[in-house]
């Protein structure tokens, strides 16, 4: 272990600049800028650790929700169509692992958009929702959403 | 640049001269200047010169926009007077239009935290104004009909005007907010009645002074459609005047000045059609960042309001019976 961990860094910038910089910037496109920035900060700081986990679990999850709606072999099943979708690594991971988790979240999350309705796949888009909630820095596991 | 917009009024104000020439700010998607026209026949009119940024996160046609005011010209809706525009960015390097400065405060922030009757009083004032905009006939106005695509549906054009730029600026699959887009077509109701629709009618996008609305700004979003579209887009939570007008007080208002009631469950259909709209908007901001075509950190994380938009909309869809209401509307 390395301290301060990424988020105390994180957590130091943004009170750092809040404190210290940006009194001292007009008001303006420069202090807009800045102010959008700390926002950011904010969010990275709520968030930053948490994207191993999220994917694992929708991984997970929609793995185990296709594996019951597509057939175990064949064009249709599930990694025959994980093969045919070209899903692009996407940029900003370091992390081998990490990064190739998110390329099969992408495949996934194409081949869901592209099945035919059902219960498993709203229930499935529910949790995907509430999870992405989570991920982003919206609301901590297990709260209720808005009214 | 300043002899550019004196050619541009000669139309419809003659020969000017212009005093006062300052940039002022445009909000996040355009570059503004204000000046006065100051003319013999005329005297002096205040005017406002509105130029797109390069990219936005809203594409916005300033034709339509143009086109929209110019066929409220004269009407009682709240409106800025059309006087030029600039199709092909003689005066900026991008179109612009030029319109009469009305005078007024803008703030959002500032409306929201009004005192409970100063801000109800102006909620009932938009509400006032959101139903003399409905209620004019557009039909005989002059106001170009625009393509509503293969069937002529407006409702349904305006999802898949939202649809195409959902493909066009989406940097992942976004099954959710895919699957919303056939929830949409799948349960859109018949309107009321087809009304000009201001597309981005909130706070912020309306200026006010002593209490009323002096005027509505920033039309580039209008279209034919169901009103129930600007309501719900008011009471948006992010904006939402809700705490000092609820939103079936403001249904009455509206009713009262449209002459037609919008039903509760198109409210309620719209409600779920802003917040998809709000979302495609903001992975349009973020691609924009993304691409380079704007260095506007608000832009950058937009994507994050994007989760939001979708719980709020599956929560809607599943608090109600969509197909028996639908059926008894």
């Amino acid at each position: 272990m390395l301290l301060p961990s990424t988020g105390d860094l994180l957590h130091g910038l943004r009170q750092s600049l809040k404190q210290t910089v940006l009194p001292e910037v007009p008001d303006g496109a420069a202090s807009r800028q800045l102010k959008a920035a700390l926002h950011l900060l904010g969010r990275l700081e709520r968030s930053w650790d948490l994207a191993g986990a999220h994917l694992a679990q929708d991984n997970a999850d929609i793995e185990a929700v296709l594996g019951e709606l597509l057939p175990q072999e064949g064009e249709q099943s599930l990694e025959a169509r994980l093969s045919q979708v070209q899903a692009e690594p996407p940029g900003g991971f370091n992390d081998v692992a990490l990064r190739a988790a998110a390329t099969r979240n992408l495949a996934l999350h194409a081949i869901v958009a592209d099945l035919p309705d059902c219960a498993q796949l709203q229930a499935l888009r529910q949790r995907m929702v509430e999870r992405d909630s989570v991920y982003i820095g919206d609301k901590a596991p297990g709260q209720e959403g808005p009214k | 640049m300043q002899s550019a917009v004196v050619g541009l009024l000669a139309a419809s104000c003659g020969d000017v001269t212009l005093s006062g020439w300052s940039q002022i700010f445009g909000g996040n998607a355009r570059r503004a200047w204000a000046f006065d026209a100051i003319s013999a026949e005329q005297g002096t009119l205040p005017c406002i010169l509105l130029s797109q940024a390069a990219v936005t996160h809203v594409e916005a046609d300033p034709d339509a926009e143009f086109g929209a005011l110019a066929a409220l010209n004269g009407s009682d809706v709240r409106a800025p007077r059309a006087l030029a525009i600039d199709r092909e960015g003689v005066v900026t390097g991008s179109p612009a239009i030029i319109l009469e400065r009305v005078a007024g405060e803008a703030g959002a922030v500032e409306f929201l935290a009004m005192a409970d009757d100063a801000g109800r009083g102006l909620s009932q004032d938009l509400a006032k104004a959101a139903g003399e905009l409905h209620r004019f006939d557009w039909t005989s106005s002059g106001f170009a009909q625009p393509d509503h695509g293969p069937d002529g549906d407006p409702v349904r054009a305006q999802i898949e005007h939202w649809h195409d730029q959902f493909f066009k600026h989406r940097l992942e699959p976004h099954p959710v907010l895919a699957w919303l887009f056939d929830w949409l077509r799948d349960h859109a109701p018949d309107p009321v009645r087809l009304s000009i629709v201001h597309g981005d009618m909130r706070p912020g996008n309306f200026l006010y002074l002593d209490g009323k609305v002096s005027a509505i700004l920033d039309w580039e979003m209008a279209h034919i459609g169901d009103p129930a579209e600007d309501i719900a887009w008011i009471y948006r939570a992010l904006w939402s005047p809700a705490k000092f007008l609820p939103a079936d007080d403001f249904l009455a208002i509206h009713a009262q000045h449209a002459g037609f009631a919008v039903p509760r469950r198109d409210f309620a259909y719209y409600r779920i059609f802003s917040e998809v709209k709000f979302a495609v908007i903001s992975l349009a901001a973020s691609h924009s960042f993304a691409s380079g075509g704007t260095p506007n950190l608000r832009h950058i994380d937009r994507a994050a309001k994007v989760p939001e938009c979708l719980r709020n909309a599956l929560e809607w869809i599943a608090a109600e019976d969509w197909e028996t209401s639908n059926a008894a509307a």
